[in-house]
């Protein structure tokens, strides 16, 4: 089996990801999609991304040139992204992408009012959210991108999270925008398909990845693609796509693996008692079943 | 005017635990009726980020709120910091270095100083003992401090050991087995001799499992189908195409042991691997 | 060209004449006639630029700053609670040297809600490291904006252009608006490249441009070497603002002294006003001196960095100094009797300068009218020792206890 990929690497080693960081492998994989010689601008705030790509010197690199990345402050992501695109664009430079690079924290929580506002605005950048389910780069507190019943610092036992994870991919579905992608590390070809195909959209794309991190979830380093896996198989990630608010095509549908085998091997889910099993296995029912419903929607305009 | 404070100053790595293990030493010497003081210096917060930390001990007020840098006692979690002449130089005539590491460099010396050395692979202790992270890592802070306390005679280890309780430590007995082992060796082996522990079997298995290998005699069974390049956080893997070859870089590979998993075909392997 | 205008819309022409290319805003009373204007503006064909509506004030700033990083000139206005709400971003955009220019209309926070005028939300901005200037005038505000660019931009320093709310923002002034060819001759374009070594904050630098490079996270004096370059850069500013205005009054005749002395020259008491209320100074100057009295007004147009050495020379070897300003900041005192206070109080000059009084009027929008200002000078020469912090001025119903005195 031939790689889709070219063995050009962007992202420069060493770097501080932890040992068996998701988020590491996800940005990889994502930079390996772009083009060669792609002209890119990032955007990125302070985070887990922003230590990989930033210190101690500029990690990206593009045939020995230091790719640009803008370092934004933590909620306004968005905002500078569109920023960016409007300087580009009064400059007459109408080939340079714009490319938000985000966390989770960063994207559902303190910068989602400028990322709805640049959504609804339709600003011509795609957004990148990796999403490693809390704050880590702060040491593991809560966002809402943590899943109901997780243990983080911010929500030790016996107070595990009680509110179920933002969906943010339907959210931003809402919004009309071109294009919303998930994806994750286990699934590259998946994943950089999806990259391939939204960067050279017009308007508004939103990615989100699920990056999963040993280092807060609990597990071993050598688990991260597997942790991935298992996240899609049990359908708790389901991996999509929806196309101008309404067109949404599941990429993955395989036969469904019980939560458990999802949950027991993550420290943050240690405690859980067979009733919150349960619980999570209904509700990752429920969303999965939302989801088919609305993907064997028809749209009423005609093509 | 912390001229009557005992000042120690602790380096480690991020995830060894040494922040935390300053904290848990000023409750520690709370208990054993010192004033206490004790703060950590790091950058951004991340695993294998350089961190520093300071403590003052004291009978009467401490007032300085600067970092120590002419320790009394210096606290190196890793034998990495041996190789910095201004670390090692900053500990006060007549002060003590505490290293965890197996065993010295041949070429050390403190010899032209009044410092004790005490030696100690407290990695090892601890991971005798099992006290490690969730993802495997042995997490060293609380072995460590087993063996400071052990060098203060008026301090029993029964603080420690209550402290340890009363913070709720996860697994506590294995962490105060482990301390108090390290307590054992600091306290009853000689200052400025090297003390090596000798290390289980088991433990060299997971010690010493080394870096990935992608093993040649198995090339037959490679599929050369490229996850463990893709999936490798640190871009450890190189591969020509034509003819296939592939390798773990060492200078980036660290050790996490995705491609090993991903591998469906076992092409990869620990190299310490005991089969 | 002779038109009738308000304070906000001669801001608006200002960056239209300024060939500004990216500009973002939120409305906010008093402040939305600027973005209204623009738009109208646009739909004419006399301002070029991008314009977009944002969701947030927080939204505009960040908008703005990102396109300053990538190299455009750009432009923002608000005021009061939107100020605020920028905040964050205003230290973002000192801290990455980025040239932007906004217009901050002067109108307090509350609770409780005010929607008209005083100085308390950009003064409160003091420390974020923007350069502030005070205009009197609707004139001012449109040739000031056209000046803070000249200066912005060679300074790499974001520079806030502040209008009172009301007595200017909503105030018809006639206003002569300047030839478009003449504005270019002043005010070349904005030229930025990608430069080989990438300052994380800022992606596009002109030519000649020398950005710091300290890498404070895992520096230990990183930041404090990039805040010591900040404050030699912030020390250049009254260079290029006095340069840029001198070209500004070669070329249109007619200029704004970051400093200005109005019939200082014999008086031996001064007032020192800053803002719309400036003017109003200026009439009851002339009034005083009709009536004998010799005194002089100082207007503080440049407030950010603080013209430390032009305010000396103004008030140095003046019997008596006073102060009206339009803020008090809570518990303390006027802020720029404050910083007046400050700037002549350094022990080897300080019995240079006689007392100061410092007058706290017009918040809210109370009017400082021509009587208030009058007060307050008869308070100045009556009052020969000076034991307040505060002095309030205007009618107000509760006495004043020890620490102010109620002038009214």
């Amino acid at each position: 089996m031939a790689p889709l990929y070219h063995s050009e690497e962007y992202l420069q080693p060493p770097h501080k990801g932890c040992p068996g960081c998701g988020l590491a492998v996800a940005l990889r994989q994502f930079l390996k999609a772009l083009e060669e010689g792609e002209k890119v601008i990032f955007v990125l705030p302070v985070g887990c991304a922003g230590m990989i790509i930033h210190l101690p010197i500029r990690k990206i690199r593009h045939r020995g040139q230091l790719m640009k990345a803008l370092s934004v402050p933590f909620g306004s992501t968005a905002t500078f992204a569109g920023g960016v695109k409007s300087a580009l664009e009064a400059r007459g430079d109408t080939e340079t992408k714009v490319v938000a690079l985000a966390g989770d924290g960063a994207t559902f929580d303190i910068g989602f009012q400028a990322l709805s506002s640049a959504a609804e605005r339709n600003a011509d950048i795609m957004y990148v959210c990796w999403d490693n389910e809390a704050y880590m780069n702060t040491g593991n507190q809560k966002s809402s991108a943590t899943p109901r019943n997780a243990v983080t610092t911010t929500n030790p036992l016996p107070h595990s999270k009680l509110e179920s994870k933002k969906d943010i991919s339907l959210i931003l579905a809402a919004h009309n925008i071109p294009y919303v992608g998930t994806a994750t590390i286990a699934y590259p070809n998946d994943l950089m398909m999806k990259v391939r195909k939204a960067k050279d959209i017009k308007g508004f794309r939103f990615l989100h990845f699920l990056s999963p991190c040993p280092t807060g979830w609990g597990y071993r380093s050598e688990s991260t693609v597997e942790v991935s896996r298992l996240a899609v198989q049990t359908k708790v990630f389901p991996i999509f796509e929806v196309e101008n608010g309404s067109k949404i095509t599941i990429n993955k549908q395989t036969k469904q693996v019980p939560i458990e085998e999802y949950v027991k091997i993550q420290g943050r889910f240690r405690h859980l008692s067979s009733e919150q099993i349960d619980g999570i296995q209904m509700e990752v029912n429920e969303r999965w079943n939302r989801l088919q419903w609305l993907a064997s929607y028809q749209s009423l305009k005609t093509e | 005017m912390s001229t009557e404070s005992i000042e120690i100053k602790v380096f480690g790595f991020g995830g060894q635990g040494m922040v935390m293990a300053v904290q848990l030493l000023s409750v520690i010497m709370s208990k054993a009726g010192y004033q206490v003081q004790s703060f950590s210096s790091y950058g951004a917060e991340r695993r294998g980020g350089r961190t520093e930390s300071y403590v003052r001990l004291s009978k009467g007020k401490i007032l300085s709120h600067s970092k120590v840098n002419k320790p009394d006692y210096l606290v190196l979690a890793s034998d990495i910091f041996i190789k910095e002449p201004q670390i090692m130089s900053s500990v006060k005539d007549g002060g003590t270095i505490l290293i965890n590491c197996p065993s010295l460099p041949d070429n050390f010396s403190q010899e032209e100083r009044d410092v004790a050395v005490v030696v100690m692979d407290v990695t090892s202790i601890a991971m005798k003992h099992g006290v490690q992270l969730p993802s495997g890592n042995p997490i060293i802070n609380t072995t460590m401090l087993g063996a400071l306390v052990a060098l203060f005679p008026d301090v029993p280890f029964g603080h420690l050991a209550e402290t340890l309780r009363e913070r709720g430590i996860p697994a506590v007995g294995k962490n105060i087995k482990a301390a108090q082992e390290a307590y054992r060796q600091a306290k009853y082996g000689k200052k400025s001799e090297v003390i090596v522990e000798t290390r289980d079997r088991k433990v060299t298995k997971i010690l010493d499992r080394g870096y990935p290998v992608y093993q040649p005699e198995k090339t037959s069974h490679c599929e050369r189908c490229m996850i463990c390049y893709i999936s490798c956080p640190d871009i450890a893997i190189i591969f020509e195409a034509n003819p296939f070859s592939l390798a773990i870089n060492r200078a980036f590979c660290k050790r996490c042991g995705i491609c090993i998993q991903e591998c469906r075909r076992k092409a990869i392997s620990w190299e310490g691997e005991v089969e | 060209m002779i038109k009738v205008l308000t304070g906000n819309e001669a801001a608006a022409y200002g960056v239209a004449l300024a060939r500004v290319q990216v500009t973002a805003a939120y409305p906010i009373t008093p402040q939305s006639q600027i973005p209204e204007t623009l738009a109208k503006l646009r739909t004419r064909g006399l301002f070029k630029g991008n314009f977009i509506n944002v969701e947030s004030e927080m939204g505009a700033i960040g908008h703005v700053a990102g396109a300053a990083a990538t190299g455009v000139r750009v432009f923002t206005a608000t005021s009061s609670q939107g100020l605020a709400w920028m905040h964050e971003c205003l230290h973002y955009a000192a801290g990455a040297r980025l040239p932007i220019v906004m217009v901050n209309v002067n109108r307090p926070l509350g609770p409780p809600w005010n929607l008209k005028c005083g100085q308390i939300d950009s003064l409160s901005q003091r420390d974020t490291g923007w350069m502030q200037l005070y205009c009197e005038s609707s004139q001012e505000v449109l040739d000031t904006v056209i000046q803070a660019y000249k200066v912005a931009e060679s300074v790499s320093l974001p520079c806030m252009v502040c209008m009172d709310g009301v007595y200017l923002s909503y105030v018809t002034e006639t206003v002569d608006i300047p030839e478009q060819e003449k504005v270019d001759e002043y005010l070349p374009p904005y030229k930025t490249e990608i430069r080989p070594h990438l300052y994380r904050y800022k992606l596009y630098e002109k030519e000649g441009e020398k950005l710091p490079q300290s890498e404070a996270m895992e520096d230990d004096l990183g930041f404090m070497k990039d805040r010591y370059e900040l404050y030699v850069r912030e020390g250049k500013c009254l260079g290029a603002v006095l340069k840029a205005n001198e070209e500004f009054e070669g070329l249109f005749g007619r200029g704004y002294p970051p400093v200005e002395e109005y019939k200082c020259e014999d008086s031996e008491i001064v007032m020192v006003m800053s803002g719309s209320a400036a003017g109003t100074g200026r009439v009851v100057i002339d009034i005083l001196r009709d009536k004998g009295y010799k005194v002089g007004l100082v207007k503080l147009k440049m407030f950010r960095p603080f013209p430390i050495t032009m305010v000396r020379n103004a008030l140095r070897g003046k019997r008596k100094i006073a102060v009206i300003e339009r803020d008090v900041s809570p518990g303390q005192c006027g802020i720029f009797y404050q910083e007046i206070k400050w700037a002549l109080n350094r022990a080897d000059i300080k019995d240079d300068f006689g007392p100061i009084y410092g007058f706290v009027s017009g918040l809210g929008g109370a009017d400082i009218t021509e009587e208030l200002i009058e007060k307050a000078f008869f308070f100045t020469i009556e009052e020969e020792s000076y034991s307040h912090e505060v002095i309030w001025l205007g009618s107000l119903k509760s006495r004043g206890d020890e620490y102010g005195a109620i002038v009214s």
